[in-house]
């Protein structure tokens, strides 16, 4: 079986860990818990009739008191860049990691998700249609995901594991 | 015991797991001694041969850091970060991994660490939970501020509407007003002012015929009430509405009642003066200018107690512009602000109002002791809301 290990990259509490969790458990907790250092999991999905093994590394998120380790993408295909739709910088965070992923590790697939749209009340990011800093048109898709109800969790991992299975 | 039974024994007590590879790099790593029970949860056996990589994703990134400590290059021992991993059942372990080299031989060491936060982990949890619920705090506050700011916007325009609104019904209740003036005066000068002057006409000439003296007496006296009514006629006819301000304009118009306004008041220098230039207006805007232009001199005459009369017209830069000016004791400009409630006057902040409506603007400058002079201008080519034109003269 084909197996690819990809990242989950974003600012703190953008939702990586609950994105992770809600596609290879199915499960989501309100209750916020940083990740130290990196959590690995695994999760097979068919593209194609073919199963592929994701292997998701989840690194801590980035913030004043952690830089993002970039050393832990080596042999990495592919990421999934998170921003919490409610907090505008972390879109801002999200350029930074970016720009940091192509100066340290080059050019990789990945997939842009716009997390916690069930919190449409306070969604803060005005450009939606628009092309989010860049990054809109850098990335191989982009989603709004909730892993508080699901919604496009899995369709944003599957249009991931297509892109580095190219 | 031996001292190898003794370590074995001490390793497992520990809970490490314990891999080992002789043949560098091109060989795997075998687990040593007895596996720890939360080690065998990942597949680690002590039949099975170490397949290091394969039971824990994460080691594969770590034997790759560890190449130098293996290969006696910079450090002897290199530690991990902390990891999650789920093992076979589904239940993350939090573990860490020493890369050493002892008595020539390659050495991995992976531990269980436990879920519980370390102190630094914890201060970490606190700070960004802080700044996550300052963060949602802030968000808050900035919609509360946004719904306001919106509604705020919201009522303002409604305000602004009702404004033009109340502008355009005051234009319109003061072009109403001026037509029935106008119409009273046009009755009064075309049929009362006529009669006089008939009747004065046949008294004149009855007076010629008589040769009575008593009669002639009367008569004489009877035609001097009669020029006082012909007079008083006028005087009303003009102060109603001027006829001439239909007919000639508002130069003209402005003129004849600073020329009218010289003879009763002697004392005071009046001056009117006008460039060659066409300043033809709408004739709702003349009759409201002229309107405005009175009730200025009205306050002249009533309150400044001037020597010195200016009134001006003329065009500048497509614009009309009109100017009243004395040289009395002046006032504070910003009364003209406050309504006038229950005057009979023209209240110069409805004027104000009305002027806007027309797109025109006035400025009033006086100080005490110093005089005042109001300016203002009115674009030549005015677009009112109800525009009215030029030649839609008021129904006789």
């Amino acid at each position: 079986m084909e197996s690819r290990k990809v990242c989950m990259l974003g600012a703190f509490a953008t939702g990586k860990t609950s994105l992770v969790a809600r596609f290879v458990k199915g499960l989501y907790s309100e209750k916020y818990q940083s990740t130290i250092g990196v959590k690995i999991d695994k999760k097979t999905v068919e593209l194609d009739g073919s199963p592929v093994s994701l292997i998701l590394w989840d690194l801590a998120g980035e913030d004043d008191f952690v830089s993002v380790q970039m050393r832990y993408l080596r042999g990495a295909a592919g990421y999934l860049l998170v921003v919490d739709g409610t907090r505008p910088d972390t879109l801002e965070t999200a350029l930074l990691l970016h720009r940091r992923v192509l100066d340290e590790v080059g050019e990789l697939p990945f997939v842009l998700v716009l997390n916690k749209d069930d919190l449409r009340e306070q969604w803060a990011i005005e450009d939606v249609g628009g092309d989010l800093l860049g990054l809109r048109n850098a990335a191989a898709a982009t989603l709004r995901t909730s892993a508080k109800t699901g919604d496009a969790v899995e369709r944003a991992f599957t249009q991931l594991a297509r892109e580095v299975t190219r | 015991m031996s001292e190898a039974a003794l370590l074995a024994g001490v390793v497992r007590a520990m809970g490490l797991l314990v891999a080992v590879r002789d043949g560098g790099e091109d060989t795997g790593f075998e687990w040593v001694g007895q596996v720890p029970e939360w080690a065998e949860s990942f597949g680690c056996g002590v039949a099975q041969a170490g397949d290091v990589a394969g039971a824990f994703a994460y080691l594969d990134f770590f034997i790759e850091e560890a190449r130098d400590v293996w290969a006696g290059r910079g450090a002897e021992r290199l530690s991990s970060d902390v990891w999650a991993e789920p093992d076979r059942n589904g239940v993350d372990h939090q573990l860490e991994a020493v890369a050493l080299k002892v008595d020539g031989r390659d050495v991995l060491v992976v531990s269980g660490v436990g879920t519980e936060f370390s102190q630094t982990q914890s201060i970490l949890q606190t700070a960004r939970t802080r700044r996550l619920t300052m963060d949602r705090e802030l968000a808050v506050r900035q919609m509360v501020e946004d719904q306001l700011r919106q509604r705020v916007g919201e009522r303002t325009r409604e305000l602004n509407q009702s404004n033009e609104q109340l502008r355009s019904l005051a234009s319109k209740v003061a072009l109403a007003e001026q037509r029935e003036r106008h119409r009273l005066a046009i009755g009064l000068h075309d049929h009362i002012g006529q009669l006089l002057a008939v009747v004065k006409m046949q008294l004149s000439a009855e007076r010629a015929k008589t040769e009575n003296a008593d009669t002639r007496g009367r008569l004489n006296d009877t035609l001097g009430l009669l020029e006082q009514a012909i007079a008083s006629t006028r005087t009303l006819t003009f102060e109603l509405s001027p006829p001439m301000l239909y007919e000639l304009g508002l130069a003209a118009t402005l003129a004849s009642l600073v020329d009218q306004i010289q003879k009763r008041h002697e004392s005071l220098a009046c001056r009117f003066a006008e460039d060659d230039a066409d300043k033809s207006l709408p004739t709702d805007v003349e009759v409201l200018l002229f309107q405005v232009v009175r009730e200025l001199i009205t306050n002249t005459l009533k309150h400044a107690g001037a020597d010195r009369l200016d009134v001006s017209m003329r065009l500048e830069g497509g614009a009309v512009v009109l100017g009243v000016a004395d040289d009395g004791r002046g006032f504070d400009p910003l009364v003209l602000d406050r309504p006038v409630v229950g005057a009979g006057g023209f209240g110069l902040l409805s004027v104000r109002e009305r002027l806007a409506h027309f797109g025109a603007s006035m400025r009033v400058d006086s100080r005490s002791g110093g005089g005042t002079r109001v300016r203002i201008q009115v674009p030549q080519e005015t677009t009112p809301e109800d525009p009215v034109a030029k030649d839609d003269k008021p129904v006789h």
